[in-house]
């Protein structure tokens, strides 16, 4: 009995042994490791970013530039501009696939969710299932068929084919799922149908204010999504985005590596700078995203 | 009498079936069609001029008797999935374990560094400065600088190199949303059953990880598993060129598009949909299996 009373001081109370029973220590050791690791290409590449053409194929090289400058910014707006189209035109279709992507996609997860989830129908939860099922389906395995099906629809180089891929996230639809069965209370939906409302206004009125959190981690996957894909359905230049015109202006050689630089910091900085705002939101997204096995 | 009765469970469920249908007809047409219309198009011989025509398993049996490229991209899919999947789920979960024990400012400071990686996708590129085989090359010009090897390595196209090199890359991408569950399923752990564990003899860290940890985790290990799984099948490698030296790492994707897009035999490329659907479904029902002996 003693034993263990002394066991549970050292692990809880004298800060040696932490709560989930890690040594200290080696915790911090192993966090430092692992962040040196994830940190290394991100930093590695800012400071390219910022180094003048003589610093870049210095030996040894420098992690930090020791002359810091802008020019490769001013170099990656020069070489946009100089694109056949504007740098507007890439930017509006950047802005403009990403909202439609992520509004549609919010409106059709949360109204198929809540109506899987909260009303259902015979079959409803077998449906549920085959999206699960697909969850492990990655686009490159239905890659073939998928092209076949745009091309017949007529939708390969067109606004609708940059937009329709990002539709279907089974994966968005499952969180946004699995987010209302725990954070939306029934007892809620029966006040509202007892107040005699209809189910449309109890969807925009009631459910829609409380899924918040769940908008908010569909926002971020979809940028995520479509800043990190460099190729798509657009072959013509008026459809490609930010990314694809940035992947292109990097790929020059060696002369490039600091433009390239630069393009990859803007590429990093726009989906970084929206989880640093969303990341709460996106947790407690999460924290009913486990799946039954 | 039957379909009067779906007409009138139509009606009583209309609204229900009218909110789920805008996603549903979707998911119909972008994702079921196309899962059974590879099914189908890998018996068959289609360059999308001429109708399909029906040749049974001849794709089959042409990969894997006649094509020893695919034979190759199958192993190495293979040996990187078998690899990579259960390494990405256990650095997702000590990554989470080991955050769970800072304070929530550190804690989110370390779960964004962690997850930024996957937030920038398209930036595996990076690695291929670092690991490029001149001597400017980040990792050459270091090891170069501290006299470990004498000559500048070509860390992408020796075959000596590669595998590592892919791997380790691959997992420093690994920690998306599967890790964001287990960061969220920490925070909301109960922390009292660990005092009970204790209370209950178990003794070791490896004990507390098996009987008390894992247990509470298994949601989160499937929907990690479910995606790490299906991200190890159908990797590419395009890093180390495509195709990469002697094929080293070449991958049943890399080789789909082979025949898809320069081939244009997609009959052919759809039996890789077949195959790589075979080996996420299988993994997936073994992984299940495993999950129902965790704890016990």
């Amino acid at each position: 009995m003693i034993k263990i009373k002394r066991r549970e001081k050292r692990r809880f109370k004298d800060g040696h042994v932490t709560r989930s029973g890690l040594n200290k220590s080696v915790t911090y050791f192993f966090v430092a490791i692992l962040c040196a690791f994830m940190l290394l290409p991100g930093v590695y590449v800012i400071g390219n970013s910022l180094k003048p053409v003589d610093e870049l194929f210095k030996f040894p090289p420098t992690i930090v530039p020791q002359n810091p400058t802008i020019q490769n910014f001013r170099l990656m707006l020069n070489l946009l501009s100089e694109t056949n189209m504007s740098f507007f035109r890439y930017f509006f279709n950047t802005v403009f696939i990403t909202a439609v992507v992520a509004a549609a996609q919010i409106i059709m997860a949360s109204m198929t969710a809540y109506s899987l989830s909260k009303i259902p129908y015979p079959g409803s939860n077998a449906i549920f299932q085959v999206i699960v099922y697909s969850m492990m389906i990655n686009s490159s395995v239905a890659s073939v068929p998928t092209f076949i099906i745009f091309s017949k629809l007529g939708i390969i180089d067109t606004y609708w084919g940059m937009i329709v891929p990002g539709l279907v996230s089974t994966m968005g639809f499952y969180l946004m799922k699995q987010f209302m069965e725990t954070n939306v209370p029934n007892e809620l939906l029966e006040a509202g149908r007892i107040d005699g409302a209809a189910e449309l206004s109890i969807f925009f009125k009631i459910v829609m204010p409380l899924l918040k959190p769940a908008w908010y981690t569909l926002i971020i996957l979809s940028i995520q999504n479509l800043w990190g894909r460099t190729s798509s359905n657009a072959y013509r230049e008026v459809f490609k985005t930010l990314p694809e015109a940035l992947s292109q202006i990097s790929t020059g050689g060696l002369e490039r590596t600091g433009v390239a630089g630069a393009c990859a910091v803007v590429m990093m900085a726009v989906p970084l700078i929206c989880f640093i705002v969303m990341q709460s939101n996106m947790l407690d997204t999460m924290s009913s995203s486990g799946l039954k096995g | 009498m039957s379909s009067n009765k779906f007409i009138s469970g139509f009606k009583k469920h209309r609204v229900s079936i009218l909110f789920s249908a805008p996603f549903l007809i979707l998911f119909f047409v972008f994702m079921v069609i196309p899962v059974a219309a590879a099914l189908v198009l890998s018996l068959t011989q289609y360059d999308m001029y001429q109708a399909p025509k029906w040749v049974g398993l001849d794709n089959y049996l042409f990969l894997f008797l006649k094509d020893e490229i695919f034979i190759k991209c199958l192993k190495n899919s293979l040996v990187f999935g078998i690899v990579y999947a259960p390494a990405s789920i256990v650095i997702c979960l000590i990554g989470a374990w080991f955050i769970s024990d800072f304070g929530p400012k550190t804690r989110a400071i370390l779960t964004f560094i962690f997850y930024a990686p996957t937030l920038t996708g398209g930036m595996a590129a990076i690695w291929q400065l670092i690991f490029s085989g001149d001597s400017y090359g980040f990792l050459n010009s270091i090891l170069l600088k501290i006299n470990v090897i004498s000559s500048p390595q070509q860390w992408l196209t020796n075959p000596k190199y590669m595998w590592t090199i892919w791997i380790i890359v691959s997992l420093w991408g690994c920690m998306g949303t599967g890790f964001l569950s287990f960061v969220a399923a920490f925070r909301g752990r109960d922390v009292s059953l660990y005092e009970a564990g204790a209370m209950d003899g178990i003794r070791s860290r490896l004990q507390e990880l098996w009987y008390i940890t894992l247990p509470i985790m298994k949601p989160q290990l499937m929907f990690t598993a479910l995606t790490s799984i299906s991200a190890g099948f159908t990797a590419s490698s395009v890093m180390f060129g495509n195709p990469s030296t002697n094929y080293t790492v070449h991958t049943l994707v890399m080789h789909m598009t082979d025949y898809s897009g320069t081939r244009l035999e997609l009959g052919v490329a759809s039996c890789f949909s077949v195959v790589m659907f075979v080996l996420m479904y299988g993994s997936n029902e073994l992984f299940k299996k495993f999950l129902g002996k965790v704890g016990q």
